[in-house]
């Protein structure tokens, strides 16, 4: 366990005493494409103190990005530095040759990349991507180099590194491979590191362990560190200062204990207030949407949303000027004075279902995959054994309720979802729809009572159809007879689009609209129940508010029930009335979502609700830090599936398996709180599948976690 | 090595082969005509006729003749030419040399041109090479091969002794004498191999090039040659050798052309003048080794692919 | 709650022409689009005239021999059959091609040879993809059985050379044109078959069709409407590509005599006719050549340009 108490250290007076060690003045970047010259970033400034951690932070578009690869010189072939300088210990990294760079990168100054499995080659081993670096800016030996790169492998926390170090990036999780990709960038002791998103693509209790990490060490060798995120929670928790981007210029910037508890920049109060918090407060809307780099407004870019705006503010660019502690950019900051970051609006008293009646049931439900890839593999001994995806599970979703469905990759949460539409067959157990038997429902009627909202706004989408014809379809499937036309523009208006985006294709929207258009389809058939599995989750911060309020709405309007699947606790929070916690294919807890939230019962979830940043610095978090990797849902561990990475694990633990029982507060299945343990073990739920394989379990899953674990 | 992978690999090359033998066998059956009439010439009568059926065994059912074909094939017996007074693995067995030799230099001679000028063409994309290369890899692949057999020949009629149009020379017995008489041959049938592979290389590399890992590289500092060479060219590599096994069956095909062309005593010639007289058991025969070789040399591509890439071979 | 208005693509607010025409103009496949796409390749355009350009006269040709007994070429200029000629006279003013041995114009027989190029490579390479991308779409969609069933098959065919299986076929056949476009065929269907059905594939995984299923659509609609127009693409490059390398094969298969048989005029036996003469005659076999050149270049220009225009990270736009 870890404490990692918020950092409180910089001051504005102390900041101005010693020499900034990088210093980034009127940084703008173009890139050259089809539609003209586009500028990402416009008059970037900012400072970073030797020692100091900075956190960029913004919504896509902002230039966030554009920004960290400028620095480094990164840029892909049609971009360019069109102004402006970077100073890295006096020389302007801006106007240097490539052949200058070289000898900087790596070496003064390092970056880490935000996908962990694309930024490492795969055709070079762990060690030999360490060793190189080393050996290009140290002058040691190979044997050296060797000892260093075991020794960095070591301190970024991967046991048996001296194994691990001959092995090849995709035999390692995304967790580890974000190890290396850090122990690569320390590697030389550079005096900056850049972290673009590090942990956006790790599940929360990794992005826990690797941000622990960082802070140690950067604490410990004294590094500045950027970090590029879009994360407001990881920002304030690991961050001493900040700068707020938007629409590629900085739109405040000043320390976290500041710009977070009194932003002034209404944008910044904005992001603050519609971000979901796990405290129990409800976010606000921030209406409209960014605008595309190549259409942003005269004036402020700001402007159009800003509930502030007056005409000054659209005669041109704020520029950006201390105010009261740290810059601001905004003319009217004066007359606005600071911004309350947490909205003060109540939580709307959801309507608490009266115990109605389960309208859909699961039991004991299993869903196996198999890792075969063709005939003669499933035949031949030795191949990998099945993924058991929903291992046993059982639920039930009352009338008019939001159950939320919580997990982390290999939970499970997603397949369970499709099992409970038939989308996916499954393996074993029985799934009931108002009592009765998902069989014994003819597909017409189940079809039209129960629908599903998609995850990926890109993919849900056929790009070949208008909006008006993907909806066309789901109409007319439901209702032959209905006036389709008229139907069509009811749907679209009651998700918030204009009827006329019928004529549209997928392209030609913005994720949020996507998602509205899934949504819209789900709706055509007048289901009772909708299934919606993370429909946010692909969605910036500031349109998951909007897209959260439409399914809110709409559920009231249409008194649906809902499962809500999602790996974000805080969304989860302020949409679920009952919440399932899922780890490696089974339900750990379950409970209403104030009690499960504020005491958790099972390990997991208490380290799962730690492990979410909050993006209020003022609250001092005392953070559970898991060791260990989520183990390969191919190989299981003996006895309780969370045994291997829980901090009160006891030796029967490992040996029995606990069963989801109820207590007080709700159900759990942990031995430490009551001894129900799963009857007859996995052995009898193996037979039943009627593989009949023995499957030697005796391996319990080693700490480093081997295989993927999406 | 992983082992369960080739065992898979090799066991899921046997049905291909067989369905390859019972193509072969259905094709060459459904031929008009009776070959036996063929070959007997005009004055046949019904005893000829029904006694050479009877010695060839024609006159079982197919299925029949299929497993005694085949029975003769696992012991190295393909049967007898109708047409020639050899025995068609004897046929085959001379002129199988000629070819291969043929399909080697003209692989080699594709690959030491075409994959540095992919490289380049990548490297220096947008320049006089990317444009030169992109050019001629586009006139690689269009041009017959036939044509540019005969154009070769024009060209170099005068020179006539030092590159010879032809007349295979065993590489054993005279070793620059080979080269001289495969030089033309083996160009023209690499040109189009090489246009080939060089526009392979040079998409690979592209894509390589955009990589996230490239950029990663980049930011540590390491200088563009050991990028490209390390990080880049590896990896995009991989994906050129299996084009390159796969394009061998049209090396394969090529020199049916190409063979006759410049007189070429290969299984392309063979293959022809065989359908020309329509002596079909060593049609027979020889598209069955041709294909068989060229489904051997796919495994044996797929094999390597997974040896080199670390992905593949550990599962 | 925001209303948003939804228009925000380069195609511009209220002021547009009727709904279809916009629509036409935003389909991410549209014949529109892929125009445009191709507009910008130079040389993909090149390539569309010189196909268009053979495809004309082979359409022309086609009536002509089949339904007017040459009249049409015969009145303009000579005709490709009759030996009138003096043999083997060089390119001059009135035989601008020259002659061949039997004293026939070889520009009138050149222009002929249009005829069968364009007939085996269309239909073959057509039907080709008419019969194998169902069926690959099919293997892909479906999984299981069916697939392994259909891919085997195409594994075995594909493990013939495919001139040597075209070879095969034709002698089984016989040697003549329709013989030569079944073999073809027959050779190209897999090699559609394979493409459909790894592009099927990844469609397959896409969430639009798992909300096709959703809705409660069957099978048949799902492969129909969903999956297999967005599996187009790849196929539409493919045929243009195999239609070149059709040109190619007809032209080998009548070089070596195995393919539509004399007198009817067709490129690779023009060369092959006259390798005899390279150097007494070259012309016999060069314009013939050249003829096949040019029109496979063409097909290879317009099918690169069509894979160029139609791949997404092309129409994709930047996001920062």
């Amino acid at each position: 366990m870890n404490e990692t108490p918020h950092d409180e250290t910089s001051d504005p007076a102390r900041t101005e005493a010693t020499d900034p060690l990088l210093t980034v003045r009127d940084l703008t970047t173009e890139f050259a494409t089809s539609h003209g010259s586009i500028r990402a970033v416009e008059d970037v400034s900012f400072d970073v103190q030797p020692g100091e951690k900075l956190g960029i932070v913004g919504e896509s578009g902002s230039g966030k990005s554009v920004t960290a690869q400028s620095i480094m010189g990164l840029l892909d072939e049609n971009g360019r530095i069109a102004n402006g300088s970077v100073e890295l210990h006096g020389r302007d990294l801006a106007a240097m040759s490539e052949r200058e760079l070289t000898d900087v990168r790596g070496s003064d100054i390092a970056m880490i990349f935000q996908d962990p499995m694309s930024s490492l080659t795969p055709v070079l081993t762990v060690g030999t991507q360490i060793t190189e670096t080393i050996l290009e800016h140290q002058d040691v030996t190979k044997a050296q180099a060797r000892e260093r790169a075991i020794d960095l492998l070591d301190r970024v926390r991967i046991p048996d590194p001296e194994s691990v170090i001959d092995t090849y990036p995709h035999q390692l999780s995304g967790g580890q491979r974000q190890r290396v990709l850090i122990a690569i960038a320390i590697s030389c002791g550079p005096d900056v590191l850049i972290a673009d998103e590090p942990t956006t693509a790790l599940d929360v209790t990794i992005e826990a362990q690797i941000l622990d990490l960082l802070e140690d060490l950067v604490n410990e060798r004294e590094m500045s560190l950027v970090q590029i995120t879009h994360d407001l929670g990881v920002v304030a928790e690991t961050c001493d200062h900040v700068a707020v981007m938007y629409a590629g210029r900085i739109v405040e910037t000043g320390p976290v204990s500041e710009v977070f508890v009194e932003p002034r920049h209404p944008y910044t109060a904005g992001l603050l207030r519609s971000t979901p918090r796990i405290a129990d407060v409800e976010p606000e809307l921030l209406a409209g949407n960014v605008p595309d780099p190549g259409e942003r407004p005269v004036g402020c870019n700001f402007a159009p949303r800003c509930p502030h705006s007056t005409d000054d503010c659209h005669a041109a660019d704020p520029p950006l000027e201390p105010t009261d502690g740290h810059d601001v950019a905004c003319i009217r900051t004066d007359d606005i004075g600071p911004i309350e970051p947490i909205p003060e609006a109540d939580r709307r008293e959801s309507i608490r279902p009266e115990e109605g009646a389960a309208v859909v049931e699961g039991e004991d439900v299993r869903k196996e995959f198999s890792s075969a890839d063709s005939l003669l593999d499933r035949l031949l001994p030795g191949g990998d054994p099945p993924v058991k995806a929903v291992d046993g599970v059982d639920l039930s979703l009352s009338e008019g309720e939001t159950l939320g469905l919580v997990g982390e990759s290999g939970s499970g949460k997603t397949t369970l979802g499709r099992l409970l539409l038939d989308l996916t067959e499954r393996t074993g157990g029985e799934i009931r729809f108002d009592g009765r038997p998902l069989a014994e429902v003819p597909e017409r009627e189940l079809r039209s009572r129960i629908q599903f909202v998609f995850q990926d706004p890109n993919s849900s989408l056929n790009p070949r159809q208008t909006v008006g014809k993907i909806l066309r379809f789901a109409i007319e499937k439901h209702d032959e007879g209905a006036d389709v036309d008229d139907r069509i523009a009811e749907l679209l208006t009651e998700v918030g689009l204009d009827p006329e985006s019928r004529h549209d294709y997928p392209h030609q929207l913005s994720g949020g609209q996507k998602q509205r258009v899934g949504v819209a389809r789900a709706l055509a058939v007048d289901p009772d129940v909708i299934v919606a599995d993370e429909p946010t989750s692909a969605l910036d911060v500031s349109v998951q508010g909007q897209l959260l309020d439409l399914l809110d709405d709409i559920k009231h309007a249409r008194g649906l029930s809902m499962v809500f699947i999602s790996h974000d606790l805080s969304v989860i929070r302020h949409i679920a009335d009952r919440v399932a916690v899922m780890y490696l294919g089974r339900i750990v807890e379950v409970g209403e979502t104030e009690p499960l939230f504020d005491s958790p019962q099972h390990p997991y979830t208490e380290a799962l609700l730690s492990a979410v940043p909050n993006p209020d610095p003022r609250t001092n978090v005392t953070r559970t830090v898991l060791e260990g990797e989520i183990p390969d849902p191919k190989r299981p561990p003996e006895g309780c599936n969370f045994a291997t990475r829980c901090p009160d694990a006891m030796p029967e633990c490992e040996r029995l398996d606990p069963e989801l029982a109820a207590t007080d507060d709700g159900e759990v299945a942990c031995l430490l709180h009551h001894d129900v343990a799963r009857s007859g073990g996995d052995e009898a739920a193996r037979s039943d599948d009627g593989t009949g394989r023995r499957i030697e379990e005796s391996d319990t899953a080693r700490a480093d976690g081997r295989g993927g674990s999406d | 090595m992983n082992y369960r992978y080739i065992a898979i690999r090799l066991l899921q090359t046997v049905p291909v082969l067989f369905g390859v033998s019972v193509v072969v066998f259905i094709i060459i059956h459904s031929a008009p005509g009776d070959p036996v009439v063929n070959m007997l010439g005009i004055d046949v009568t019904e005893e000829n006729v029904a006694e050479l059926r009877e010695i060839h065994g024609l006159n079982e059912p197919l299925y029949v003749q299929y497993v005694n074909w085949m029975g003769g094939i696992l012991q190295g017996d393909l049967g007898q030419s109708l047409t020639r007074e050899r025995s068609v693995t004897a046929l085959i067995a001379a002129r199988l040399p000629a070819t291969l030799f043929l399909a080697v230099v003209s692989m080699l001679i594709a690959i030491v041109i075409a994959i540095p000028a992919g490289i380049i063409s990548a490297v220096y994309k947008g320049s006089g090479s990317d444009y030169a290369v992109t050019v001629g890899s586009l006139t690689g692949i269009s041009i017959p091969n036939f044509w540019l057999g005969l154009i070769l020949i024009l060209l170099f009629a005068r020179t006539y002794s030092f590159l010879p149009p032809g007349n295979y020379v065993a590489p054993s017995e005279d070793p620059v004498a080979a080269l001289r008489h495969v030089a033309l041959p083996a160009v023209t049938v690499g040109t189009a191999f090489a246009a080939l592979l060089a526009r392979q290389t040079r998409s690979s590399m592209l894509d390589n090039l955009n990589q996230e890992y490239v950029k990663m590289a980049k930011s540590k500092g390491l200088s563009s040659r050991k990028i490209f060479v390390r990080h880049a060219l590896k990896q995009a590599l991989l994906p050129v050798i299996t084009v390159a096994g796969l394009q061998f069956g049209y090396l394969l095909s090529a020199t049916v052309v190409v063979e006759q062309v410049f007189a070429w005593p290969g299984m392309g010639r063979l293959i022809w003048s065989a359908v020309q007289q329509q002596d079909y058991p060593t049609v027979q025969g020889t598209v069955l080794v041709v294909a068989t070789l060229f489904v051997l040399i796919n495994l044996v591509v797929d094999l390597t692919y997974s040896y080199l890439d670390p992905r593949v071979s550990v599962s | 709650m925001s209303g948003e208005s939804a228009s925000s693509g380069p195609g511009g607010e209220s002021s547009e022409p009727s709904d279809s025409t916009r629509e036409g103009a935003a389909n991410p496949t549209g014949f529109r689009r892929t125009w445009r796409g191709l507009r910008a390749h130079p040389l993909a355009i090149a390539g569309l005239v010189v196909v268009s350009l053979v495809t004309l006269v082979g359409i022309v040709t086609y009536f002509d021999d089949a339904f007017l007994e040459n009249a049409l070429i015969k009145s303009i200029y000579y005709s490709p059959f009759d030996p009138k000629f003096a043999p083997l006279q060089g390119p001059s003013v009135a035989h601008p091609f020259g002659t061949d041995t039997l004293g026939r114009d070889v520009l009138a027989r050149t222009i002929y040879g249009a005829k069968v190029s364009i007939q085996v490579a269309l239909t073959a390479v057509l039907v080709a993809a008419a019969l194998g991308s169902p069926l690959g779409v099919v293997a892909g969609y479906m999984g299981g059985y069916v697939e392994t069933v259909v891919m085997r098959t195409v594994d075995v065919m594909l493990g013939f050379p495919a001139l040597v299986l075209a070879i095969g076929l034709v002698a089984a056949l016989g040697f003549n044109l329709t013989n030569v476009i079944i073999a073809l065929g027959i050779v190209y269907v897999p090699q559609f078959a394979r493409i459909a059905r790894s592009t099927a594939l990844s469609v397959s995984n896409e969430e639009y069709v798992d909300a096709a299923k959703a809705l409660g659509y069957s099978r048949p609609h799902i492969v129909l409407r969903e999956v297999l127009p967005n599996c187009i693409s790849p196929l539409l490059v493919q045929a243009s590509l195999l239609m070149a390398f059709a040109i190619i094969a007809e032209a080998s298969l009548s070089f070596l005599g195995l393919g539509v048989q004399p007198p009817t005029p067709t490129w690779g036996q023009m060369v092959s006719d006259g390798s005899g003469y390279l150097t007494s005659a070259p012309w016999i076999s060069l314009f013939p050549g050249s003829a096949i050149f040019v029109t496979v270049l063409g097909f290879n220009l317009l099918g690169d340009g069509l894979r160029d225009a139609l791949d997404p990270r092309e129409s994709a736009d930047r996001r920062f």
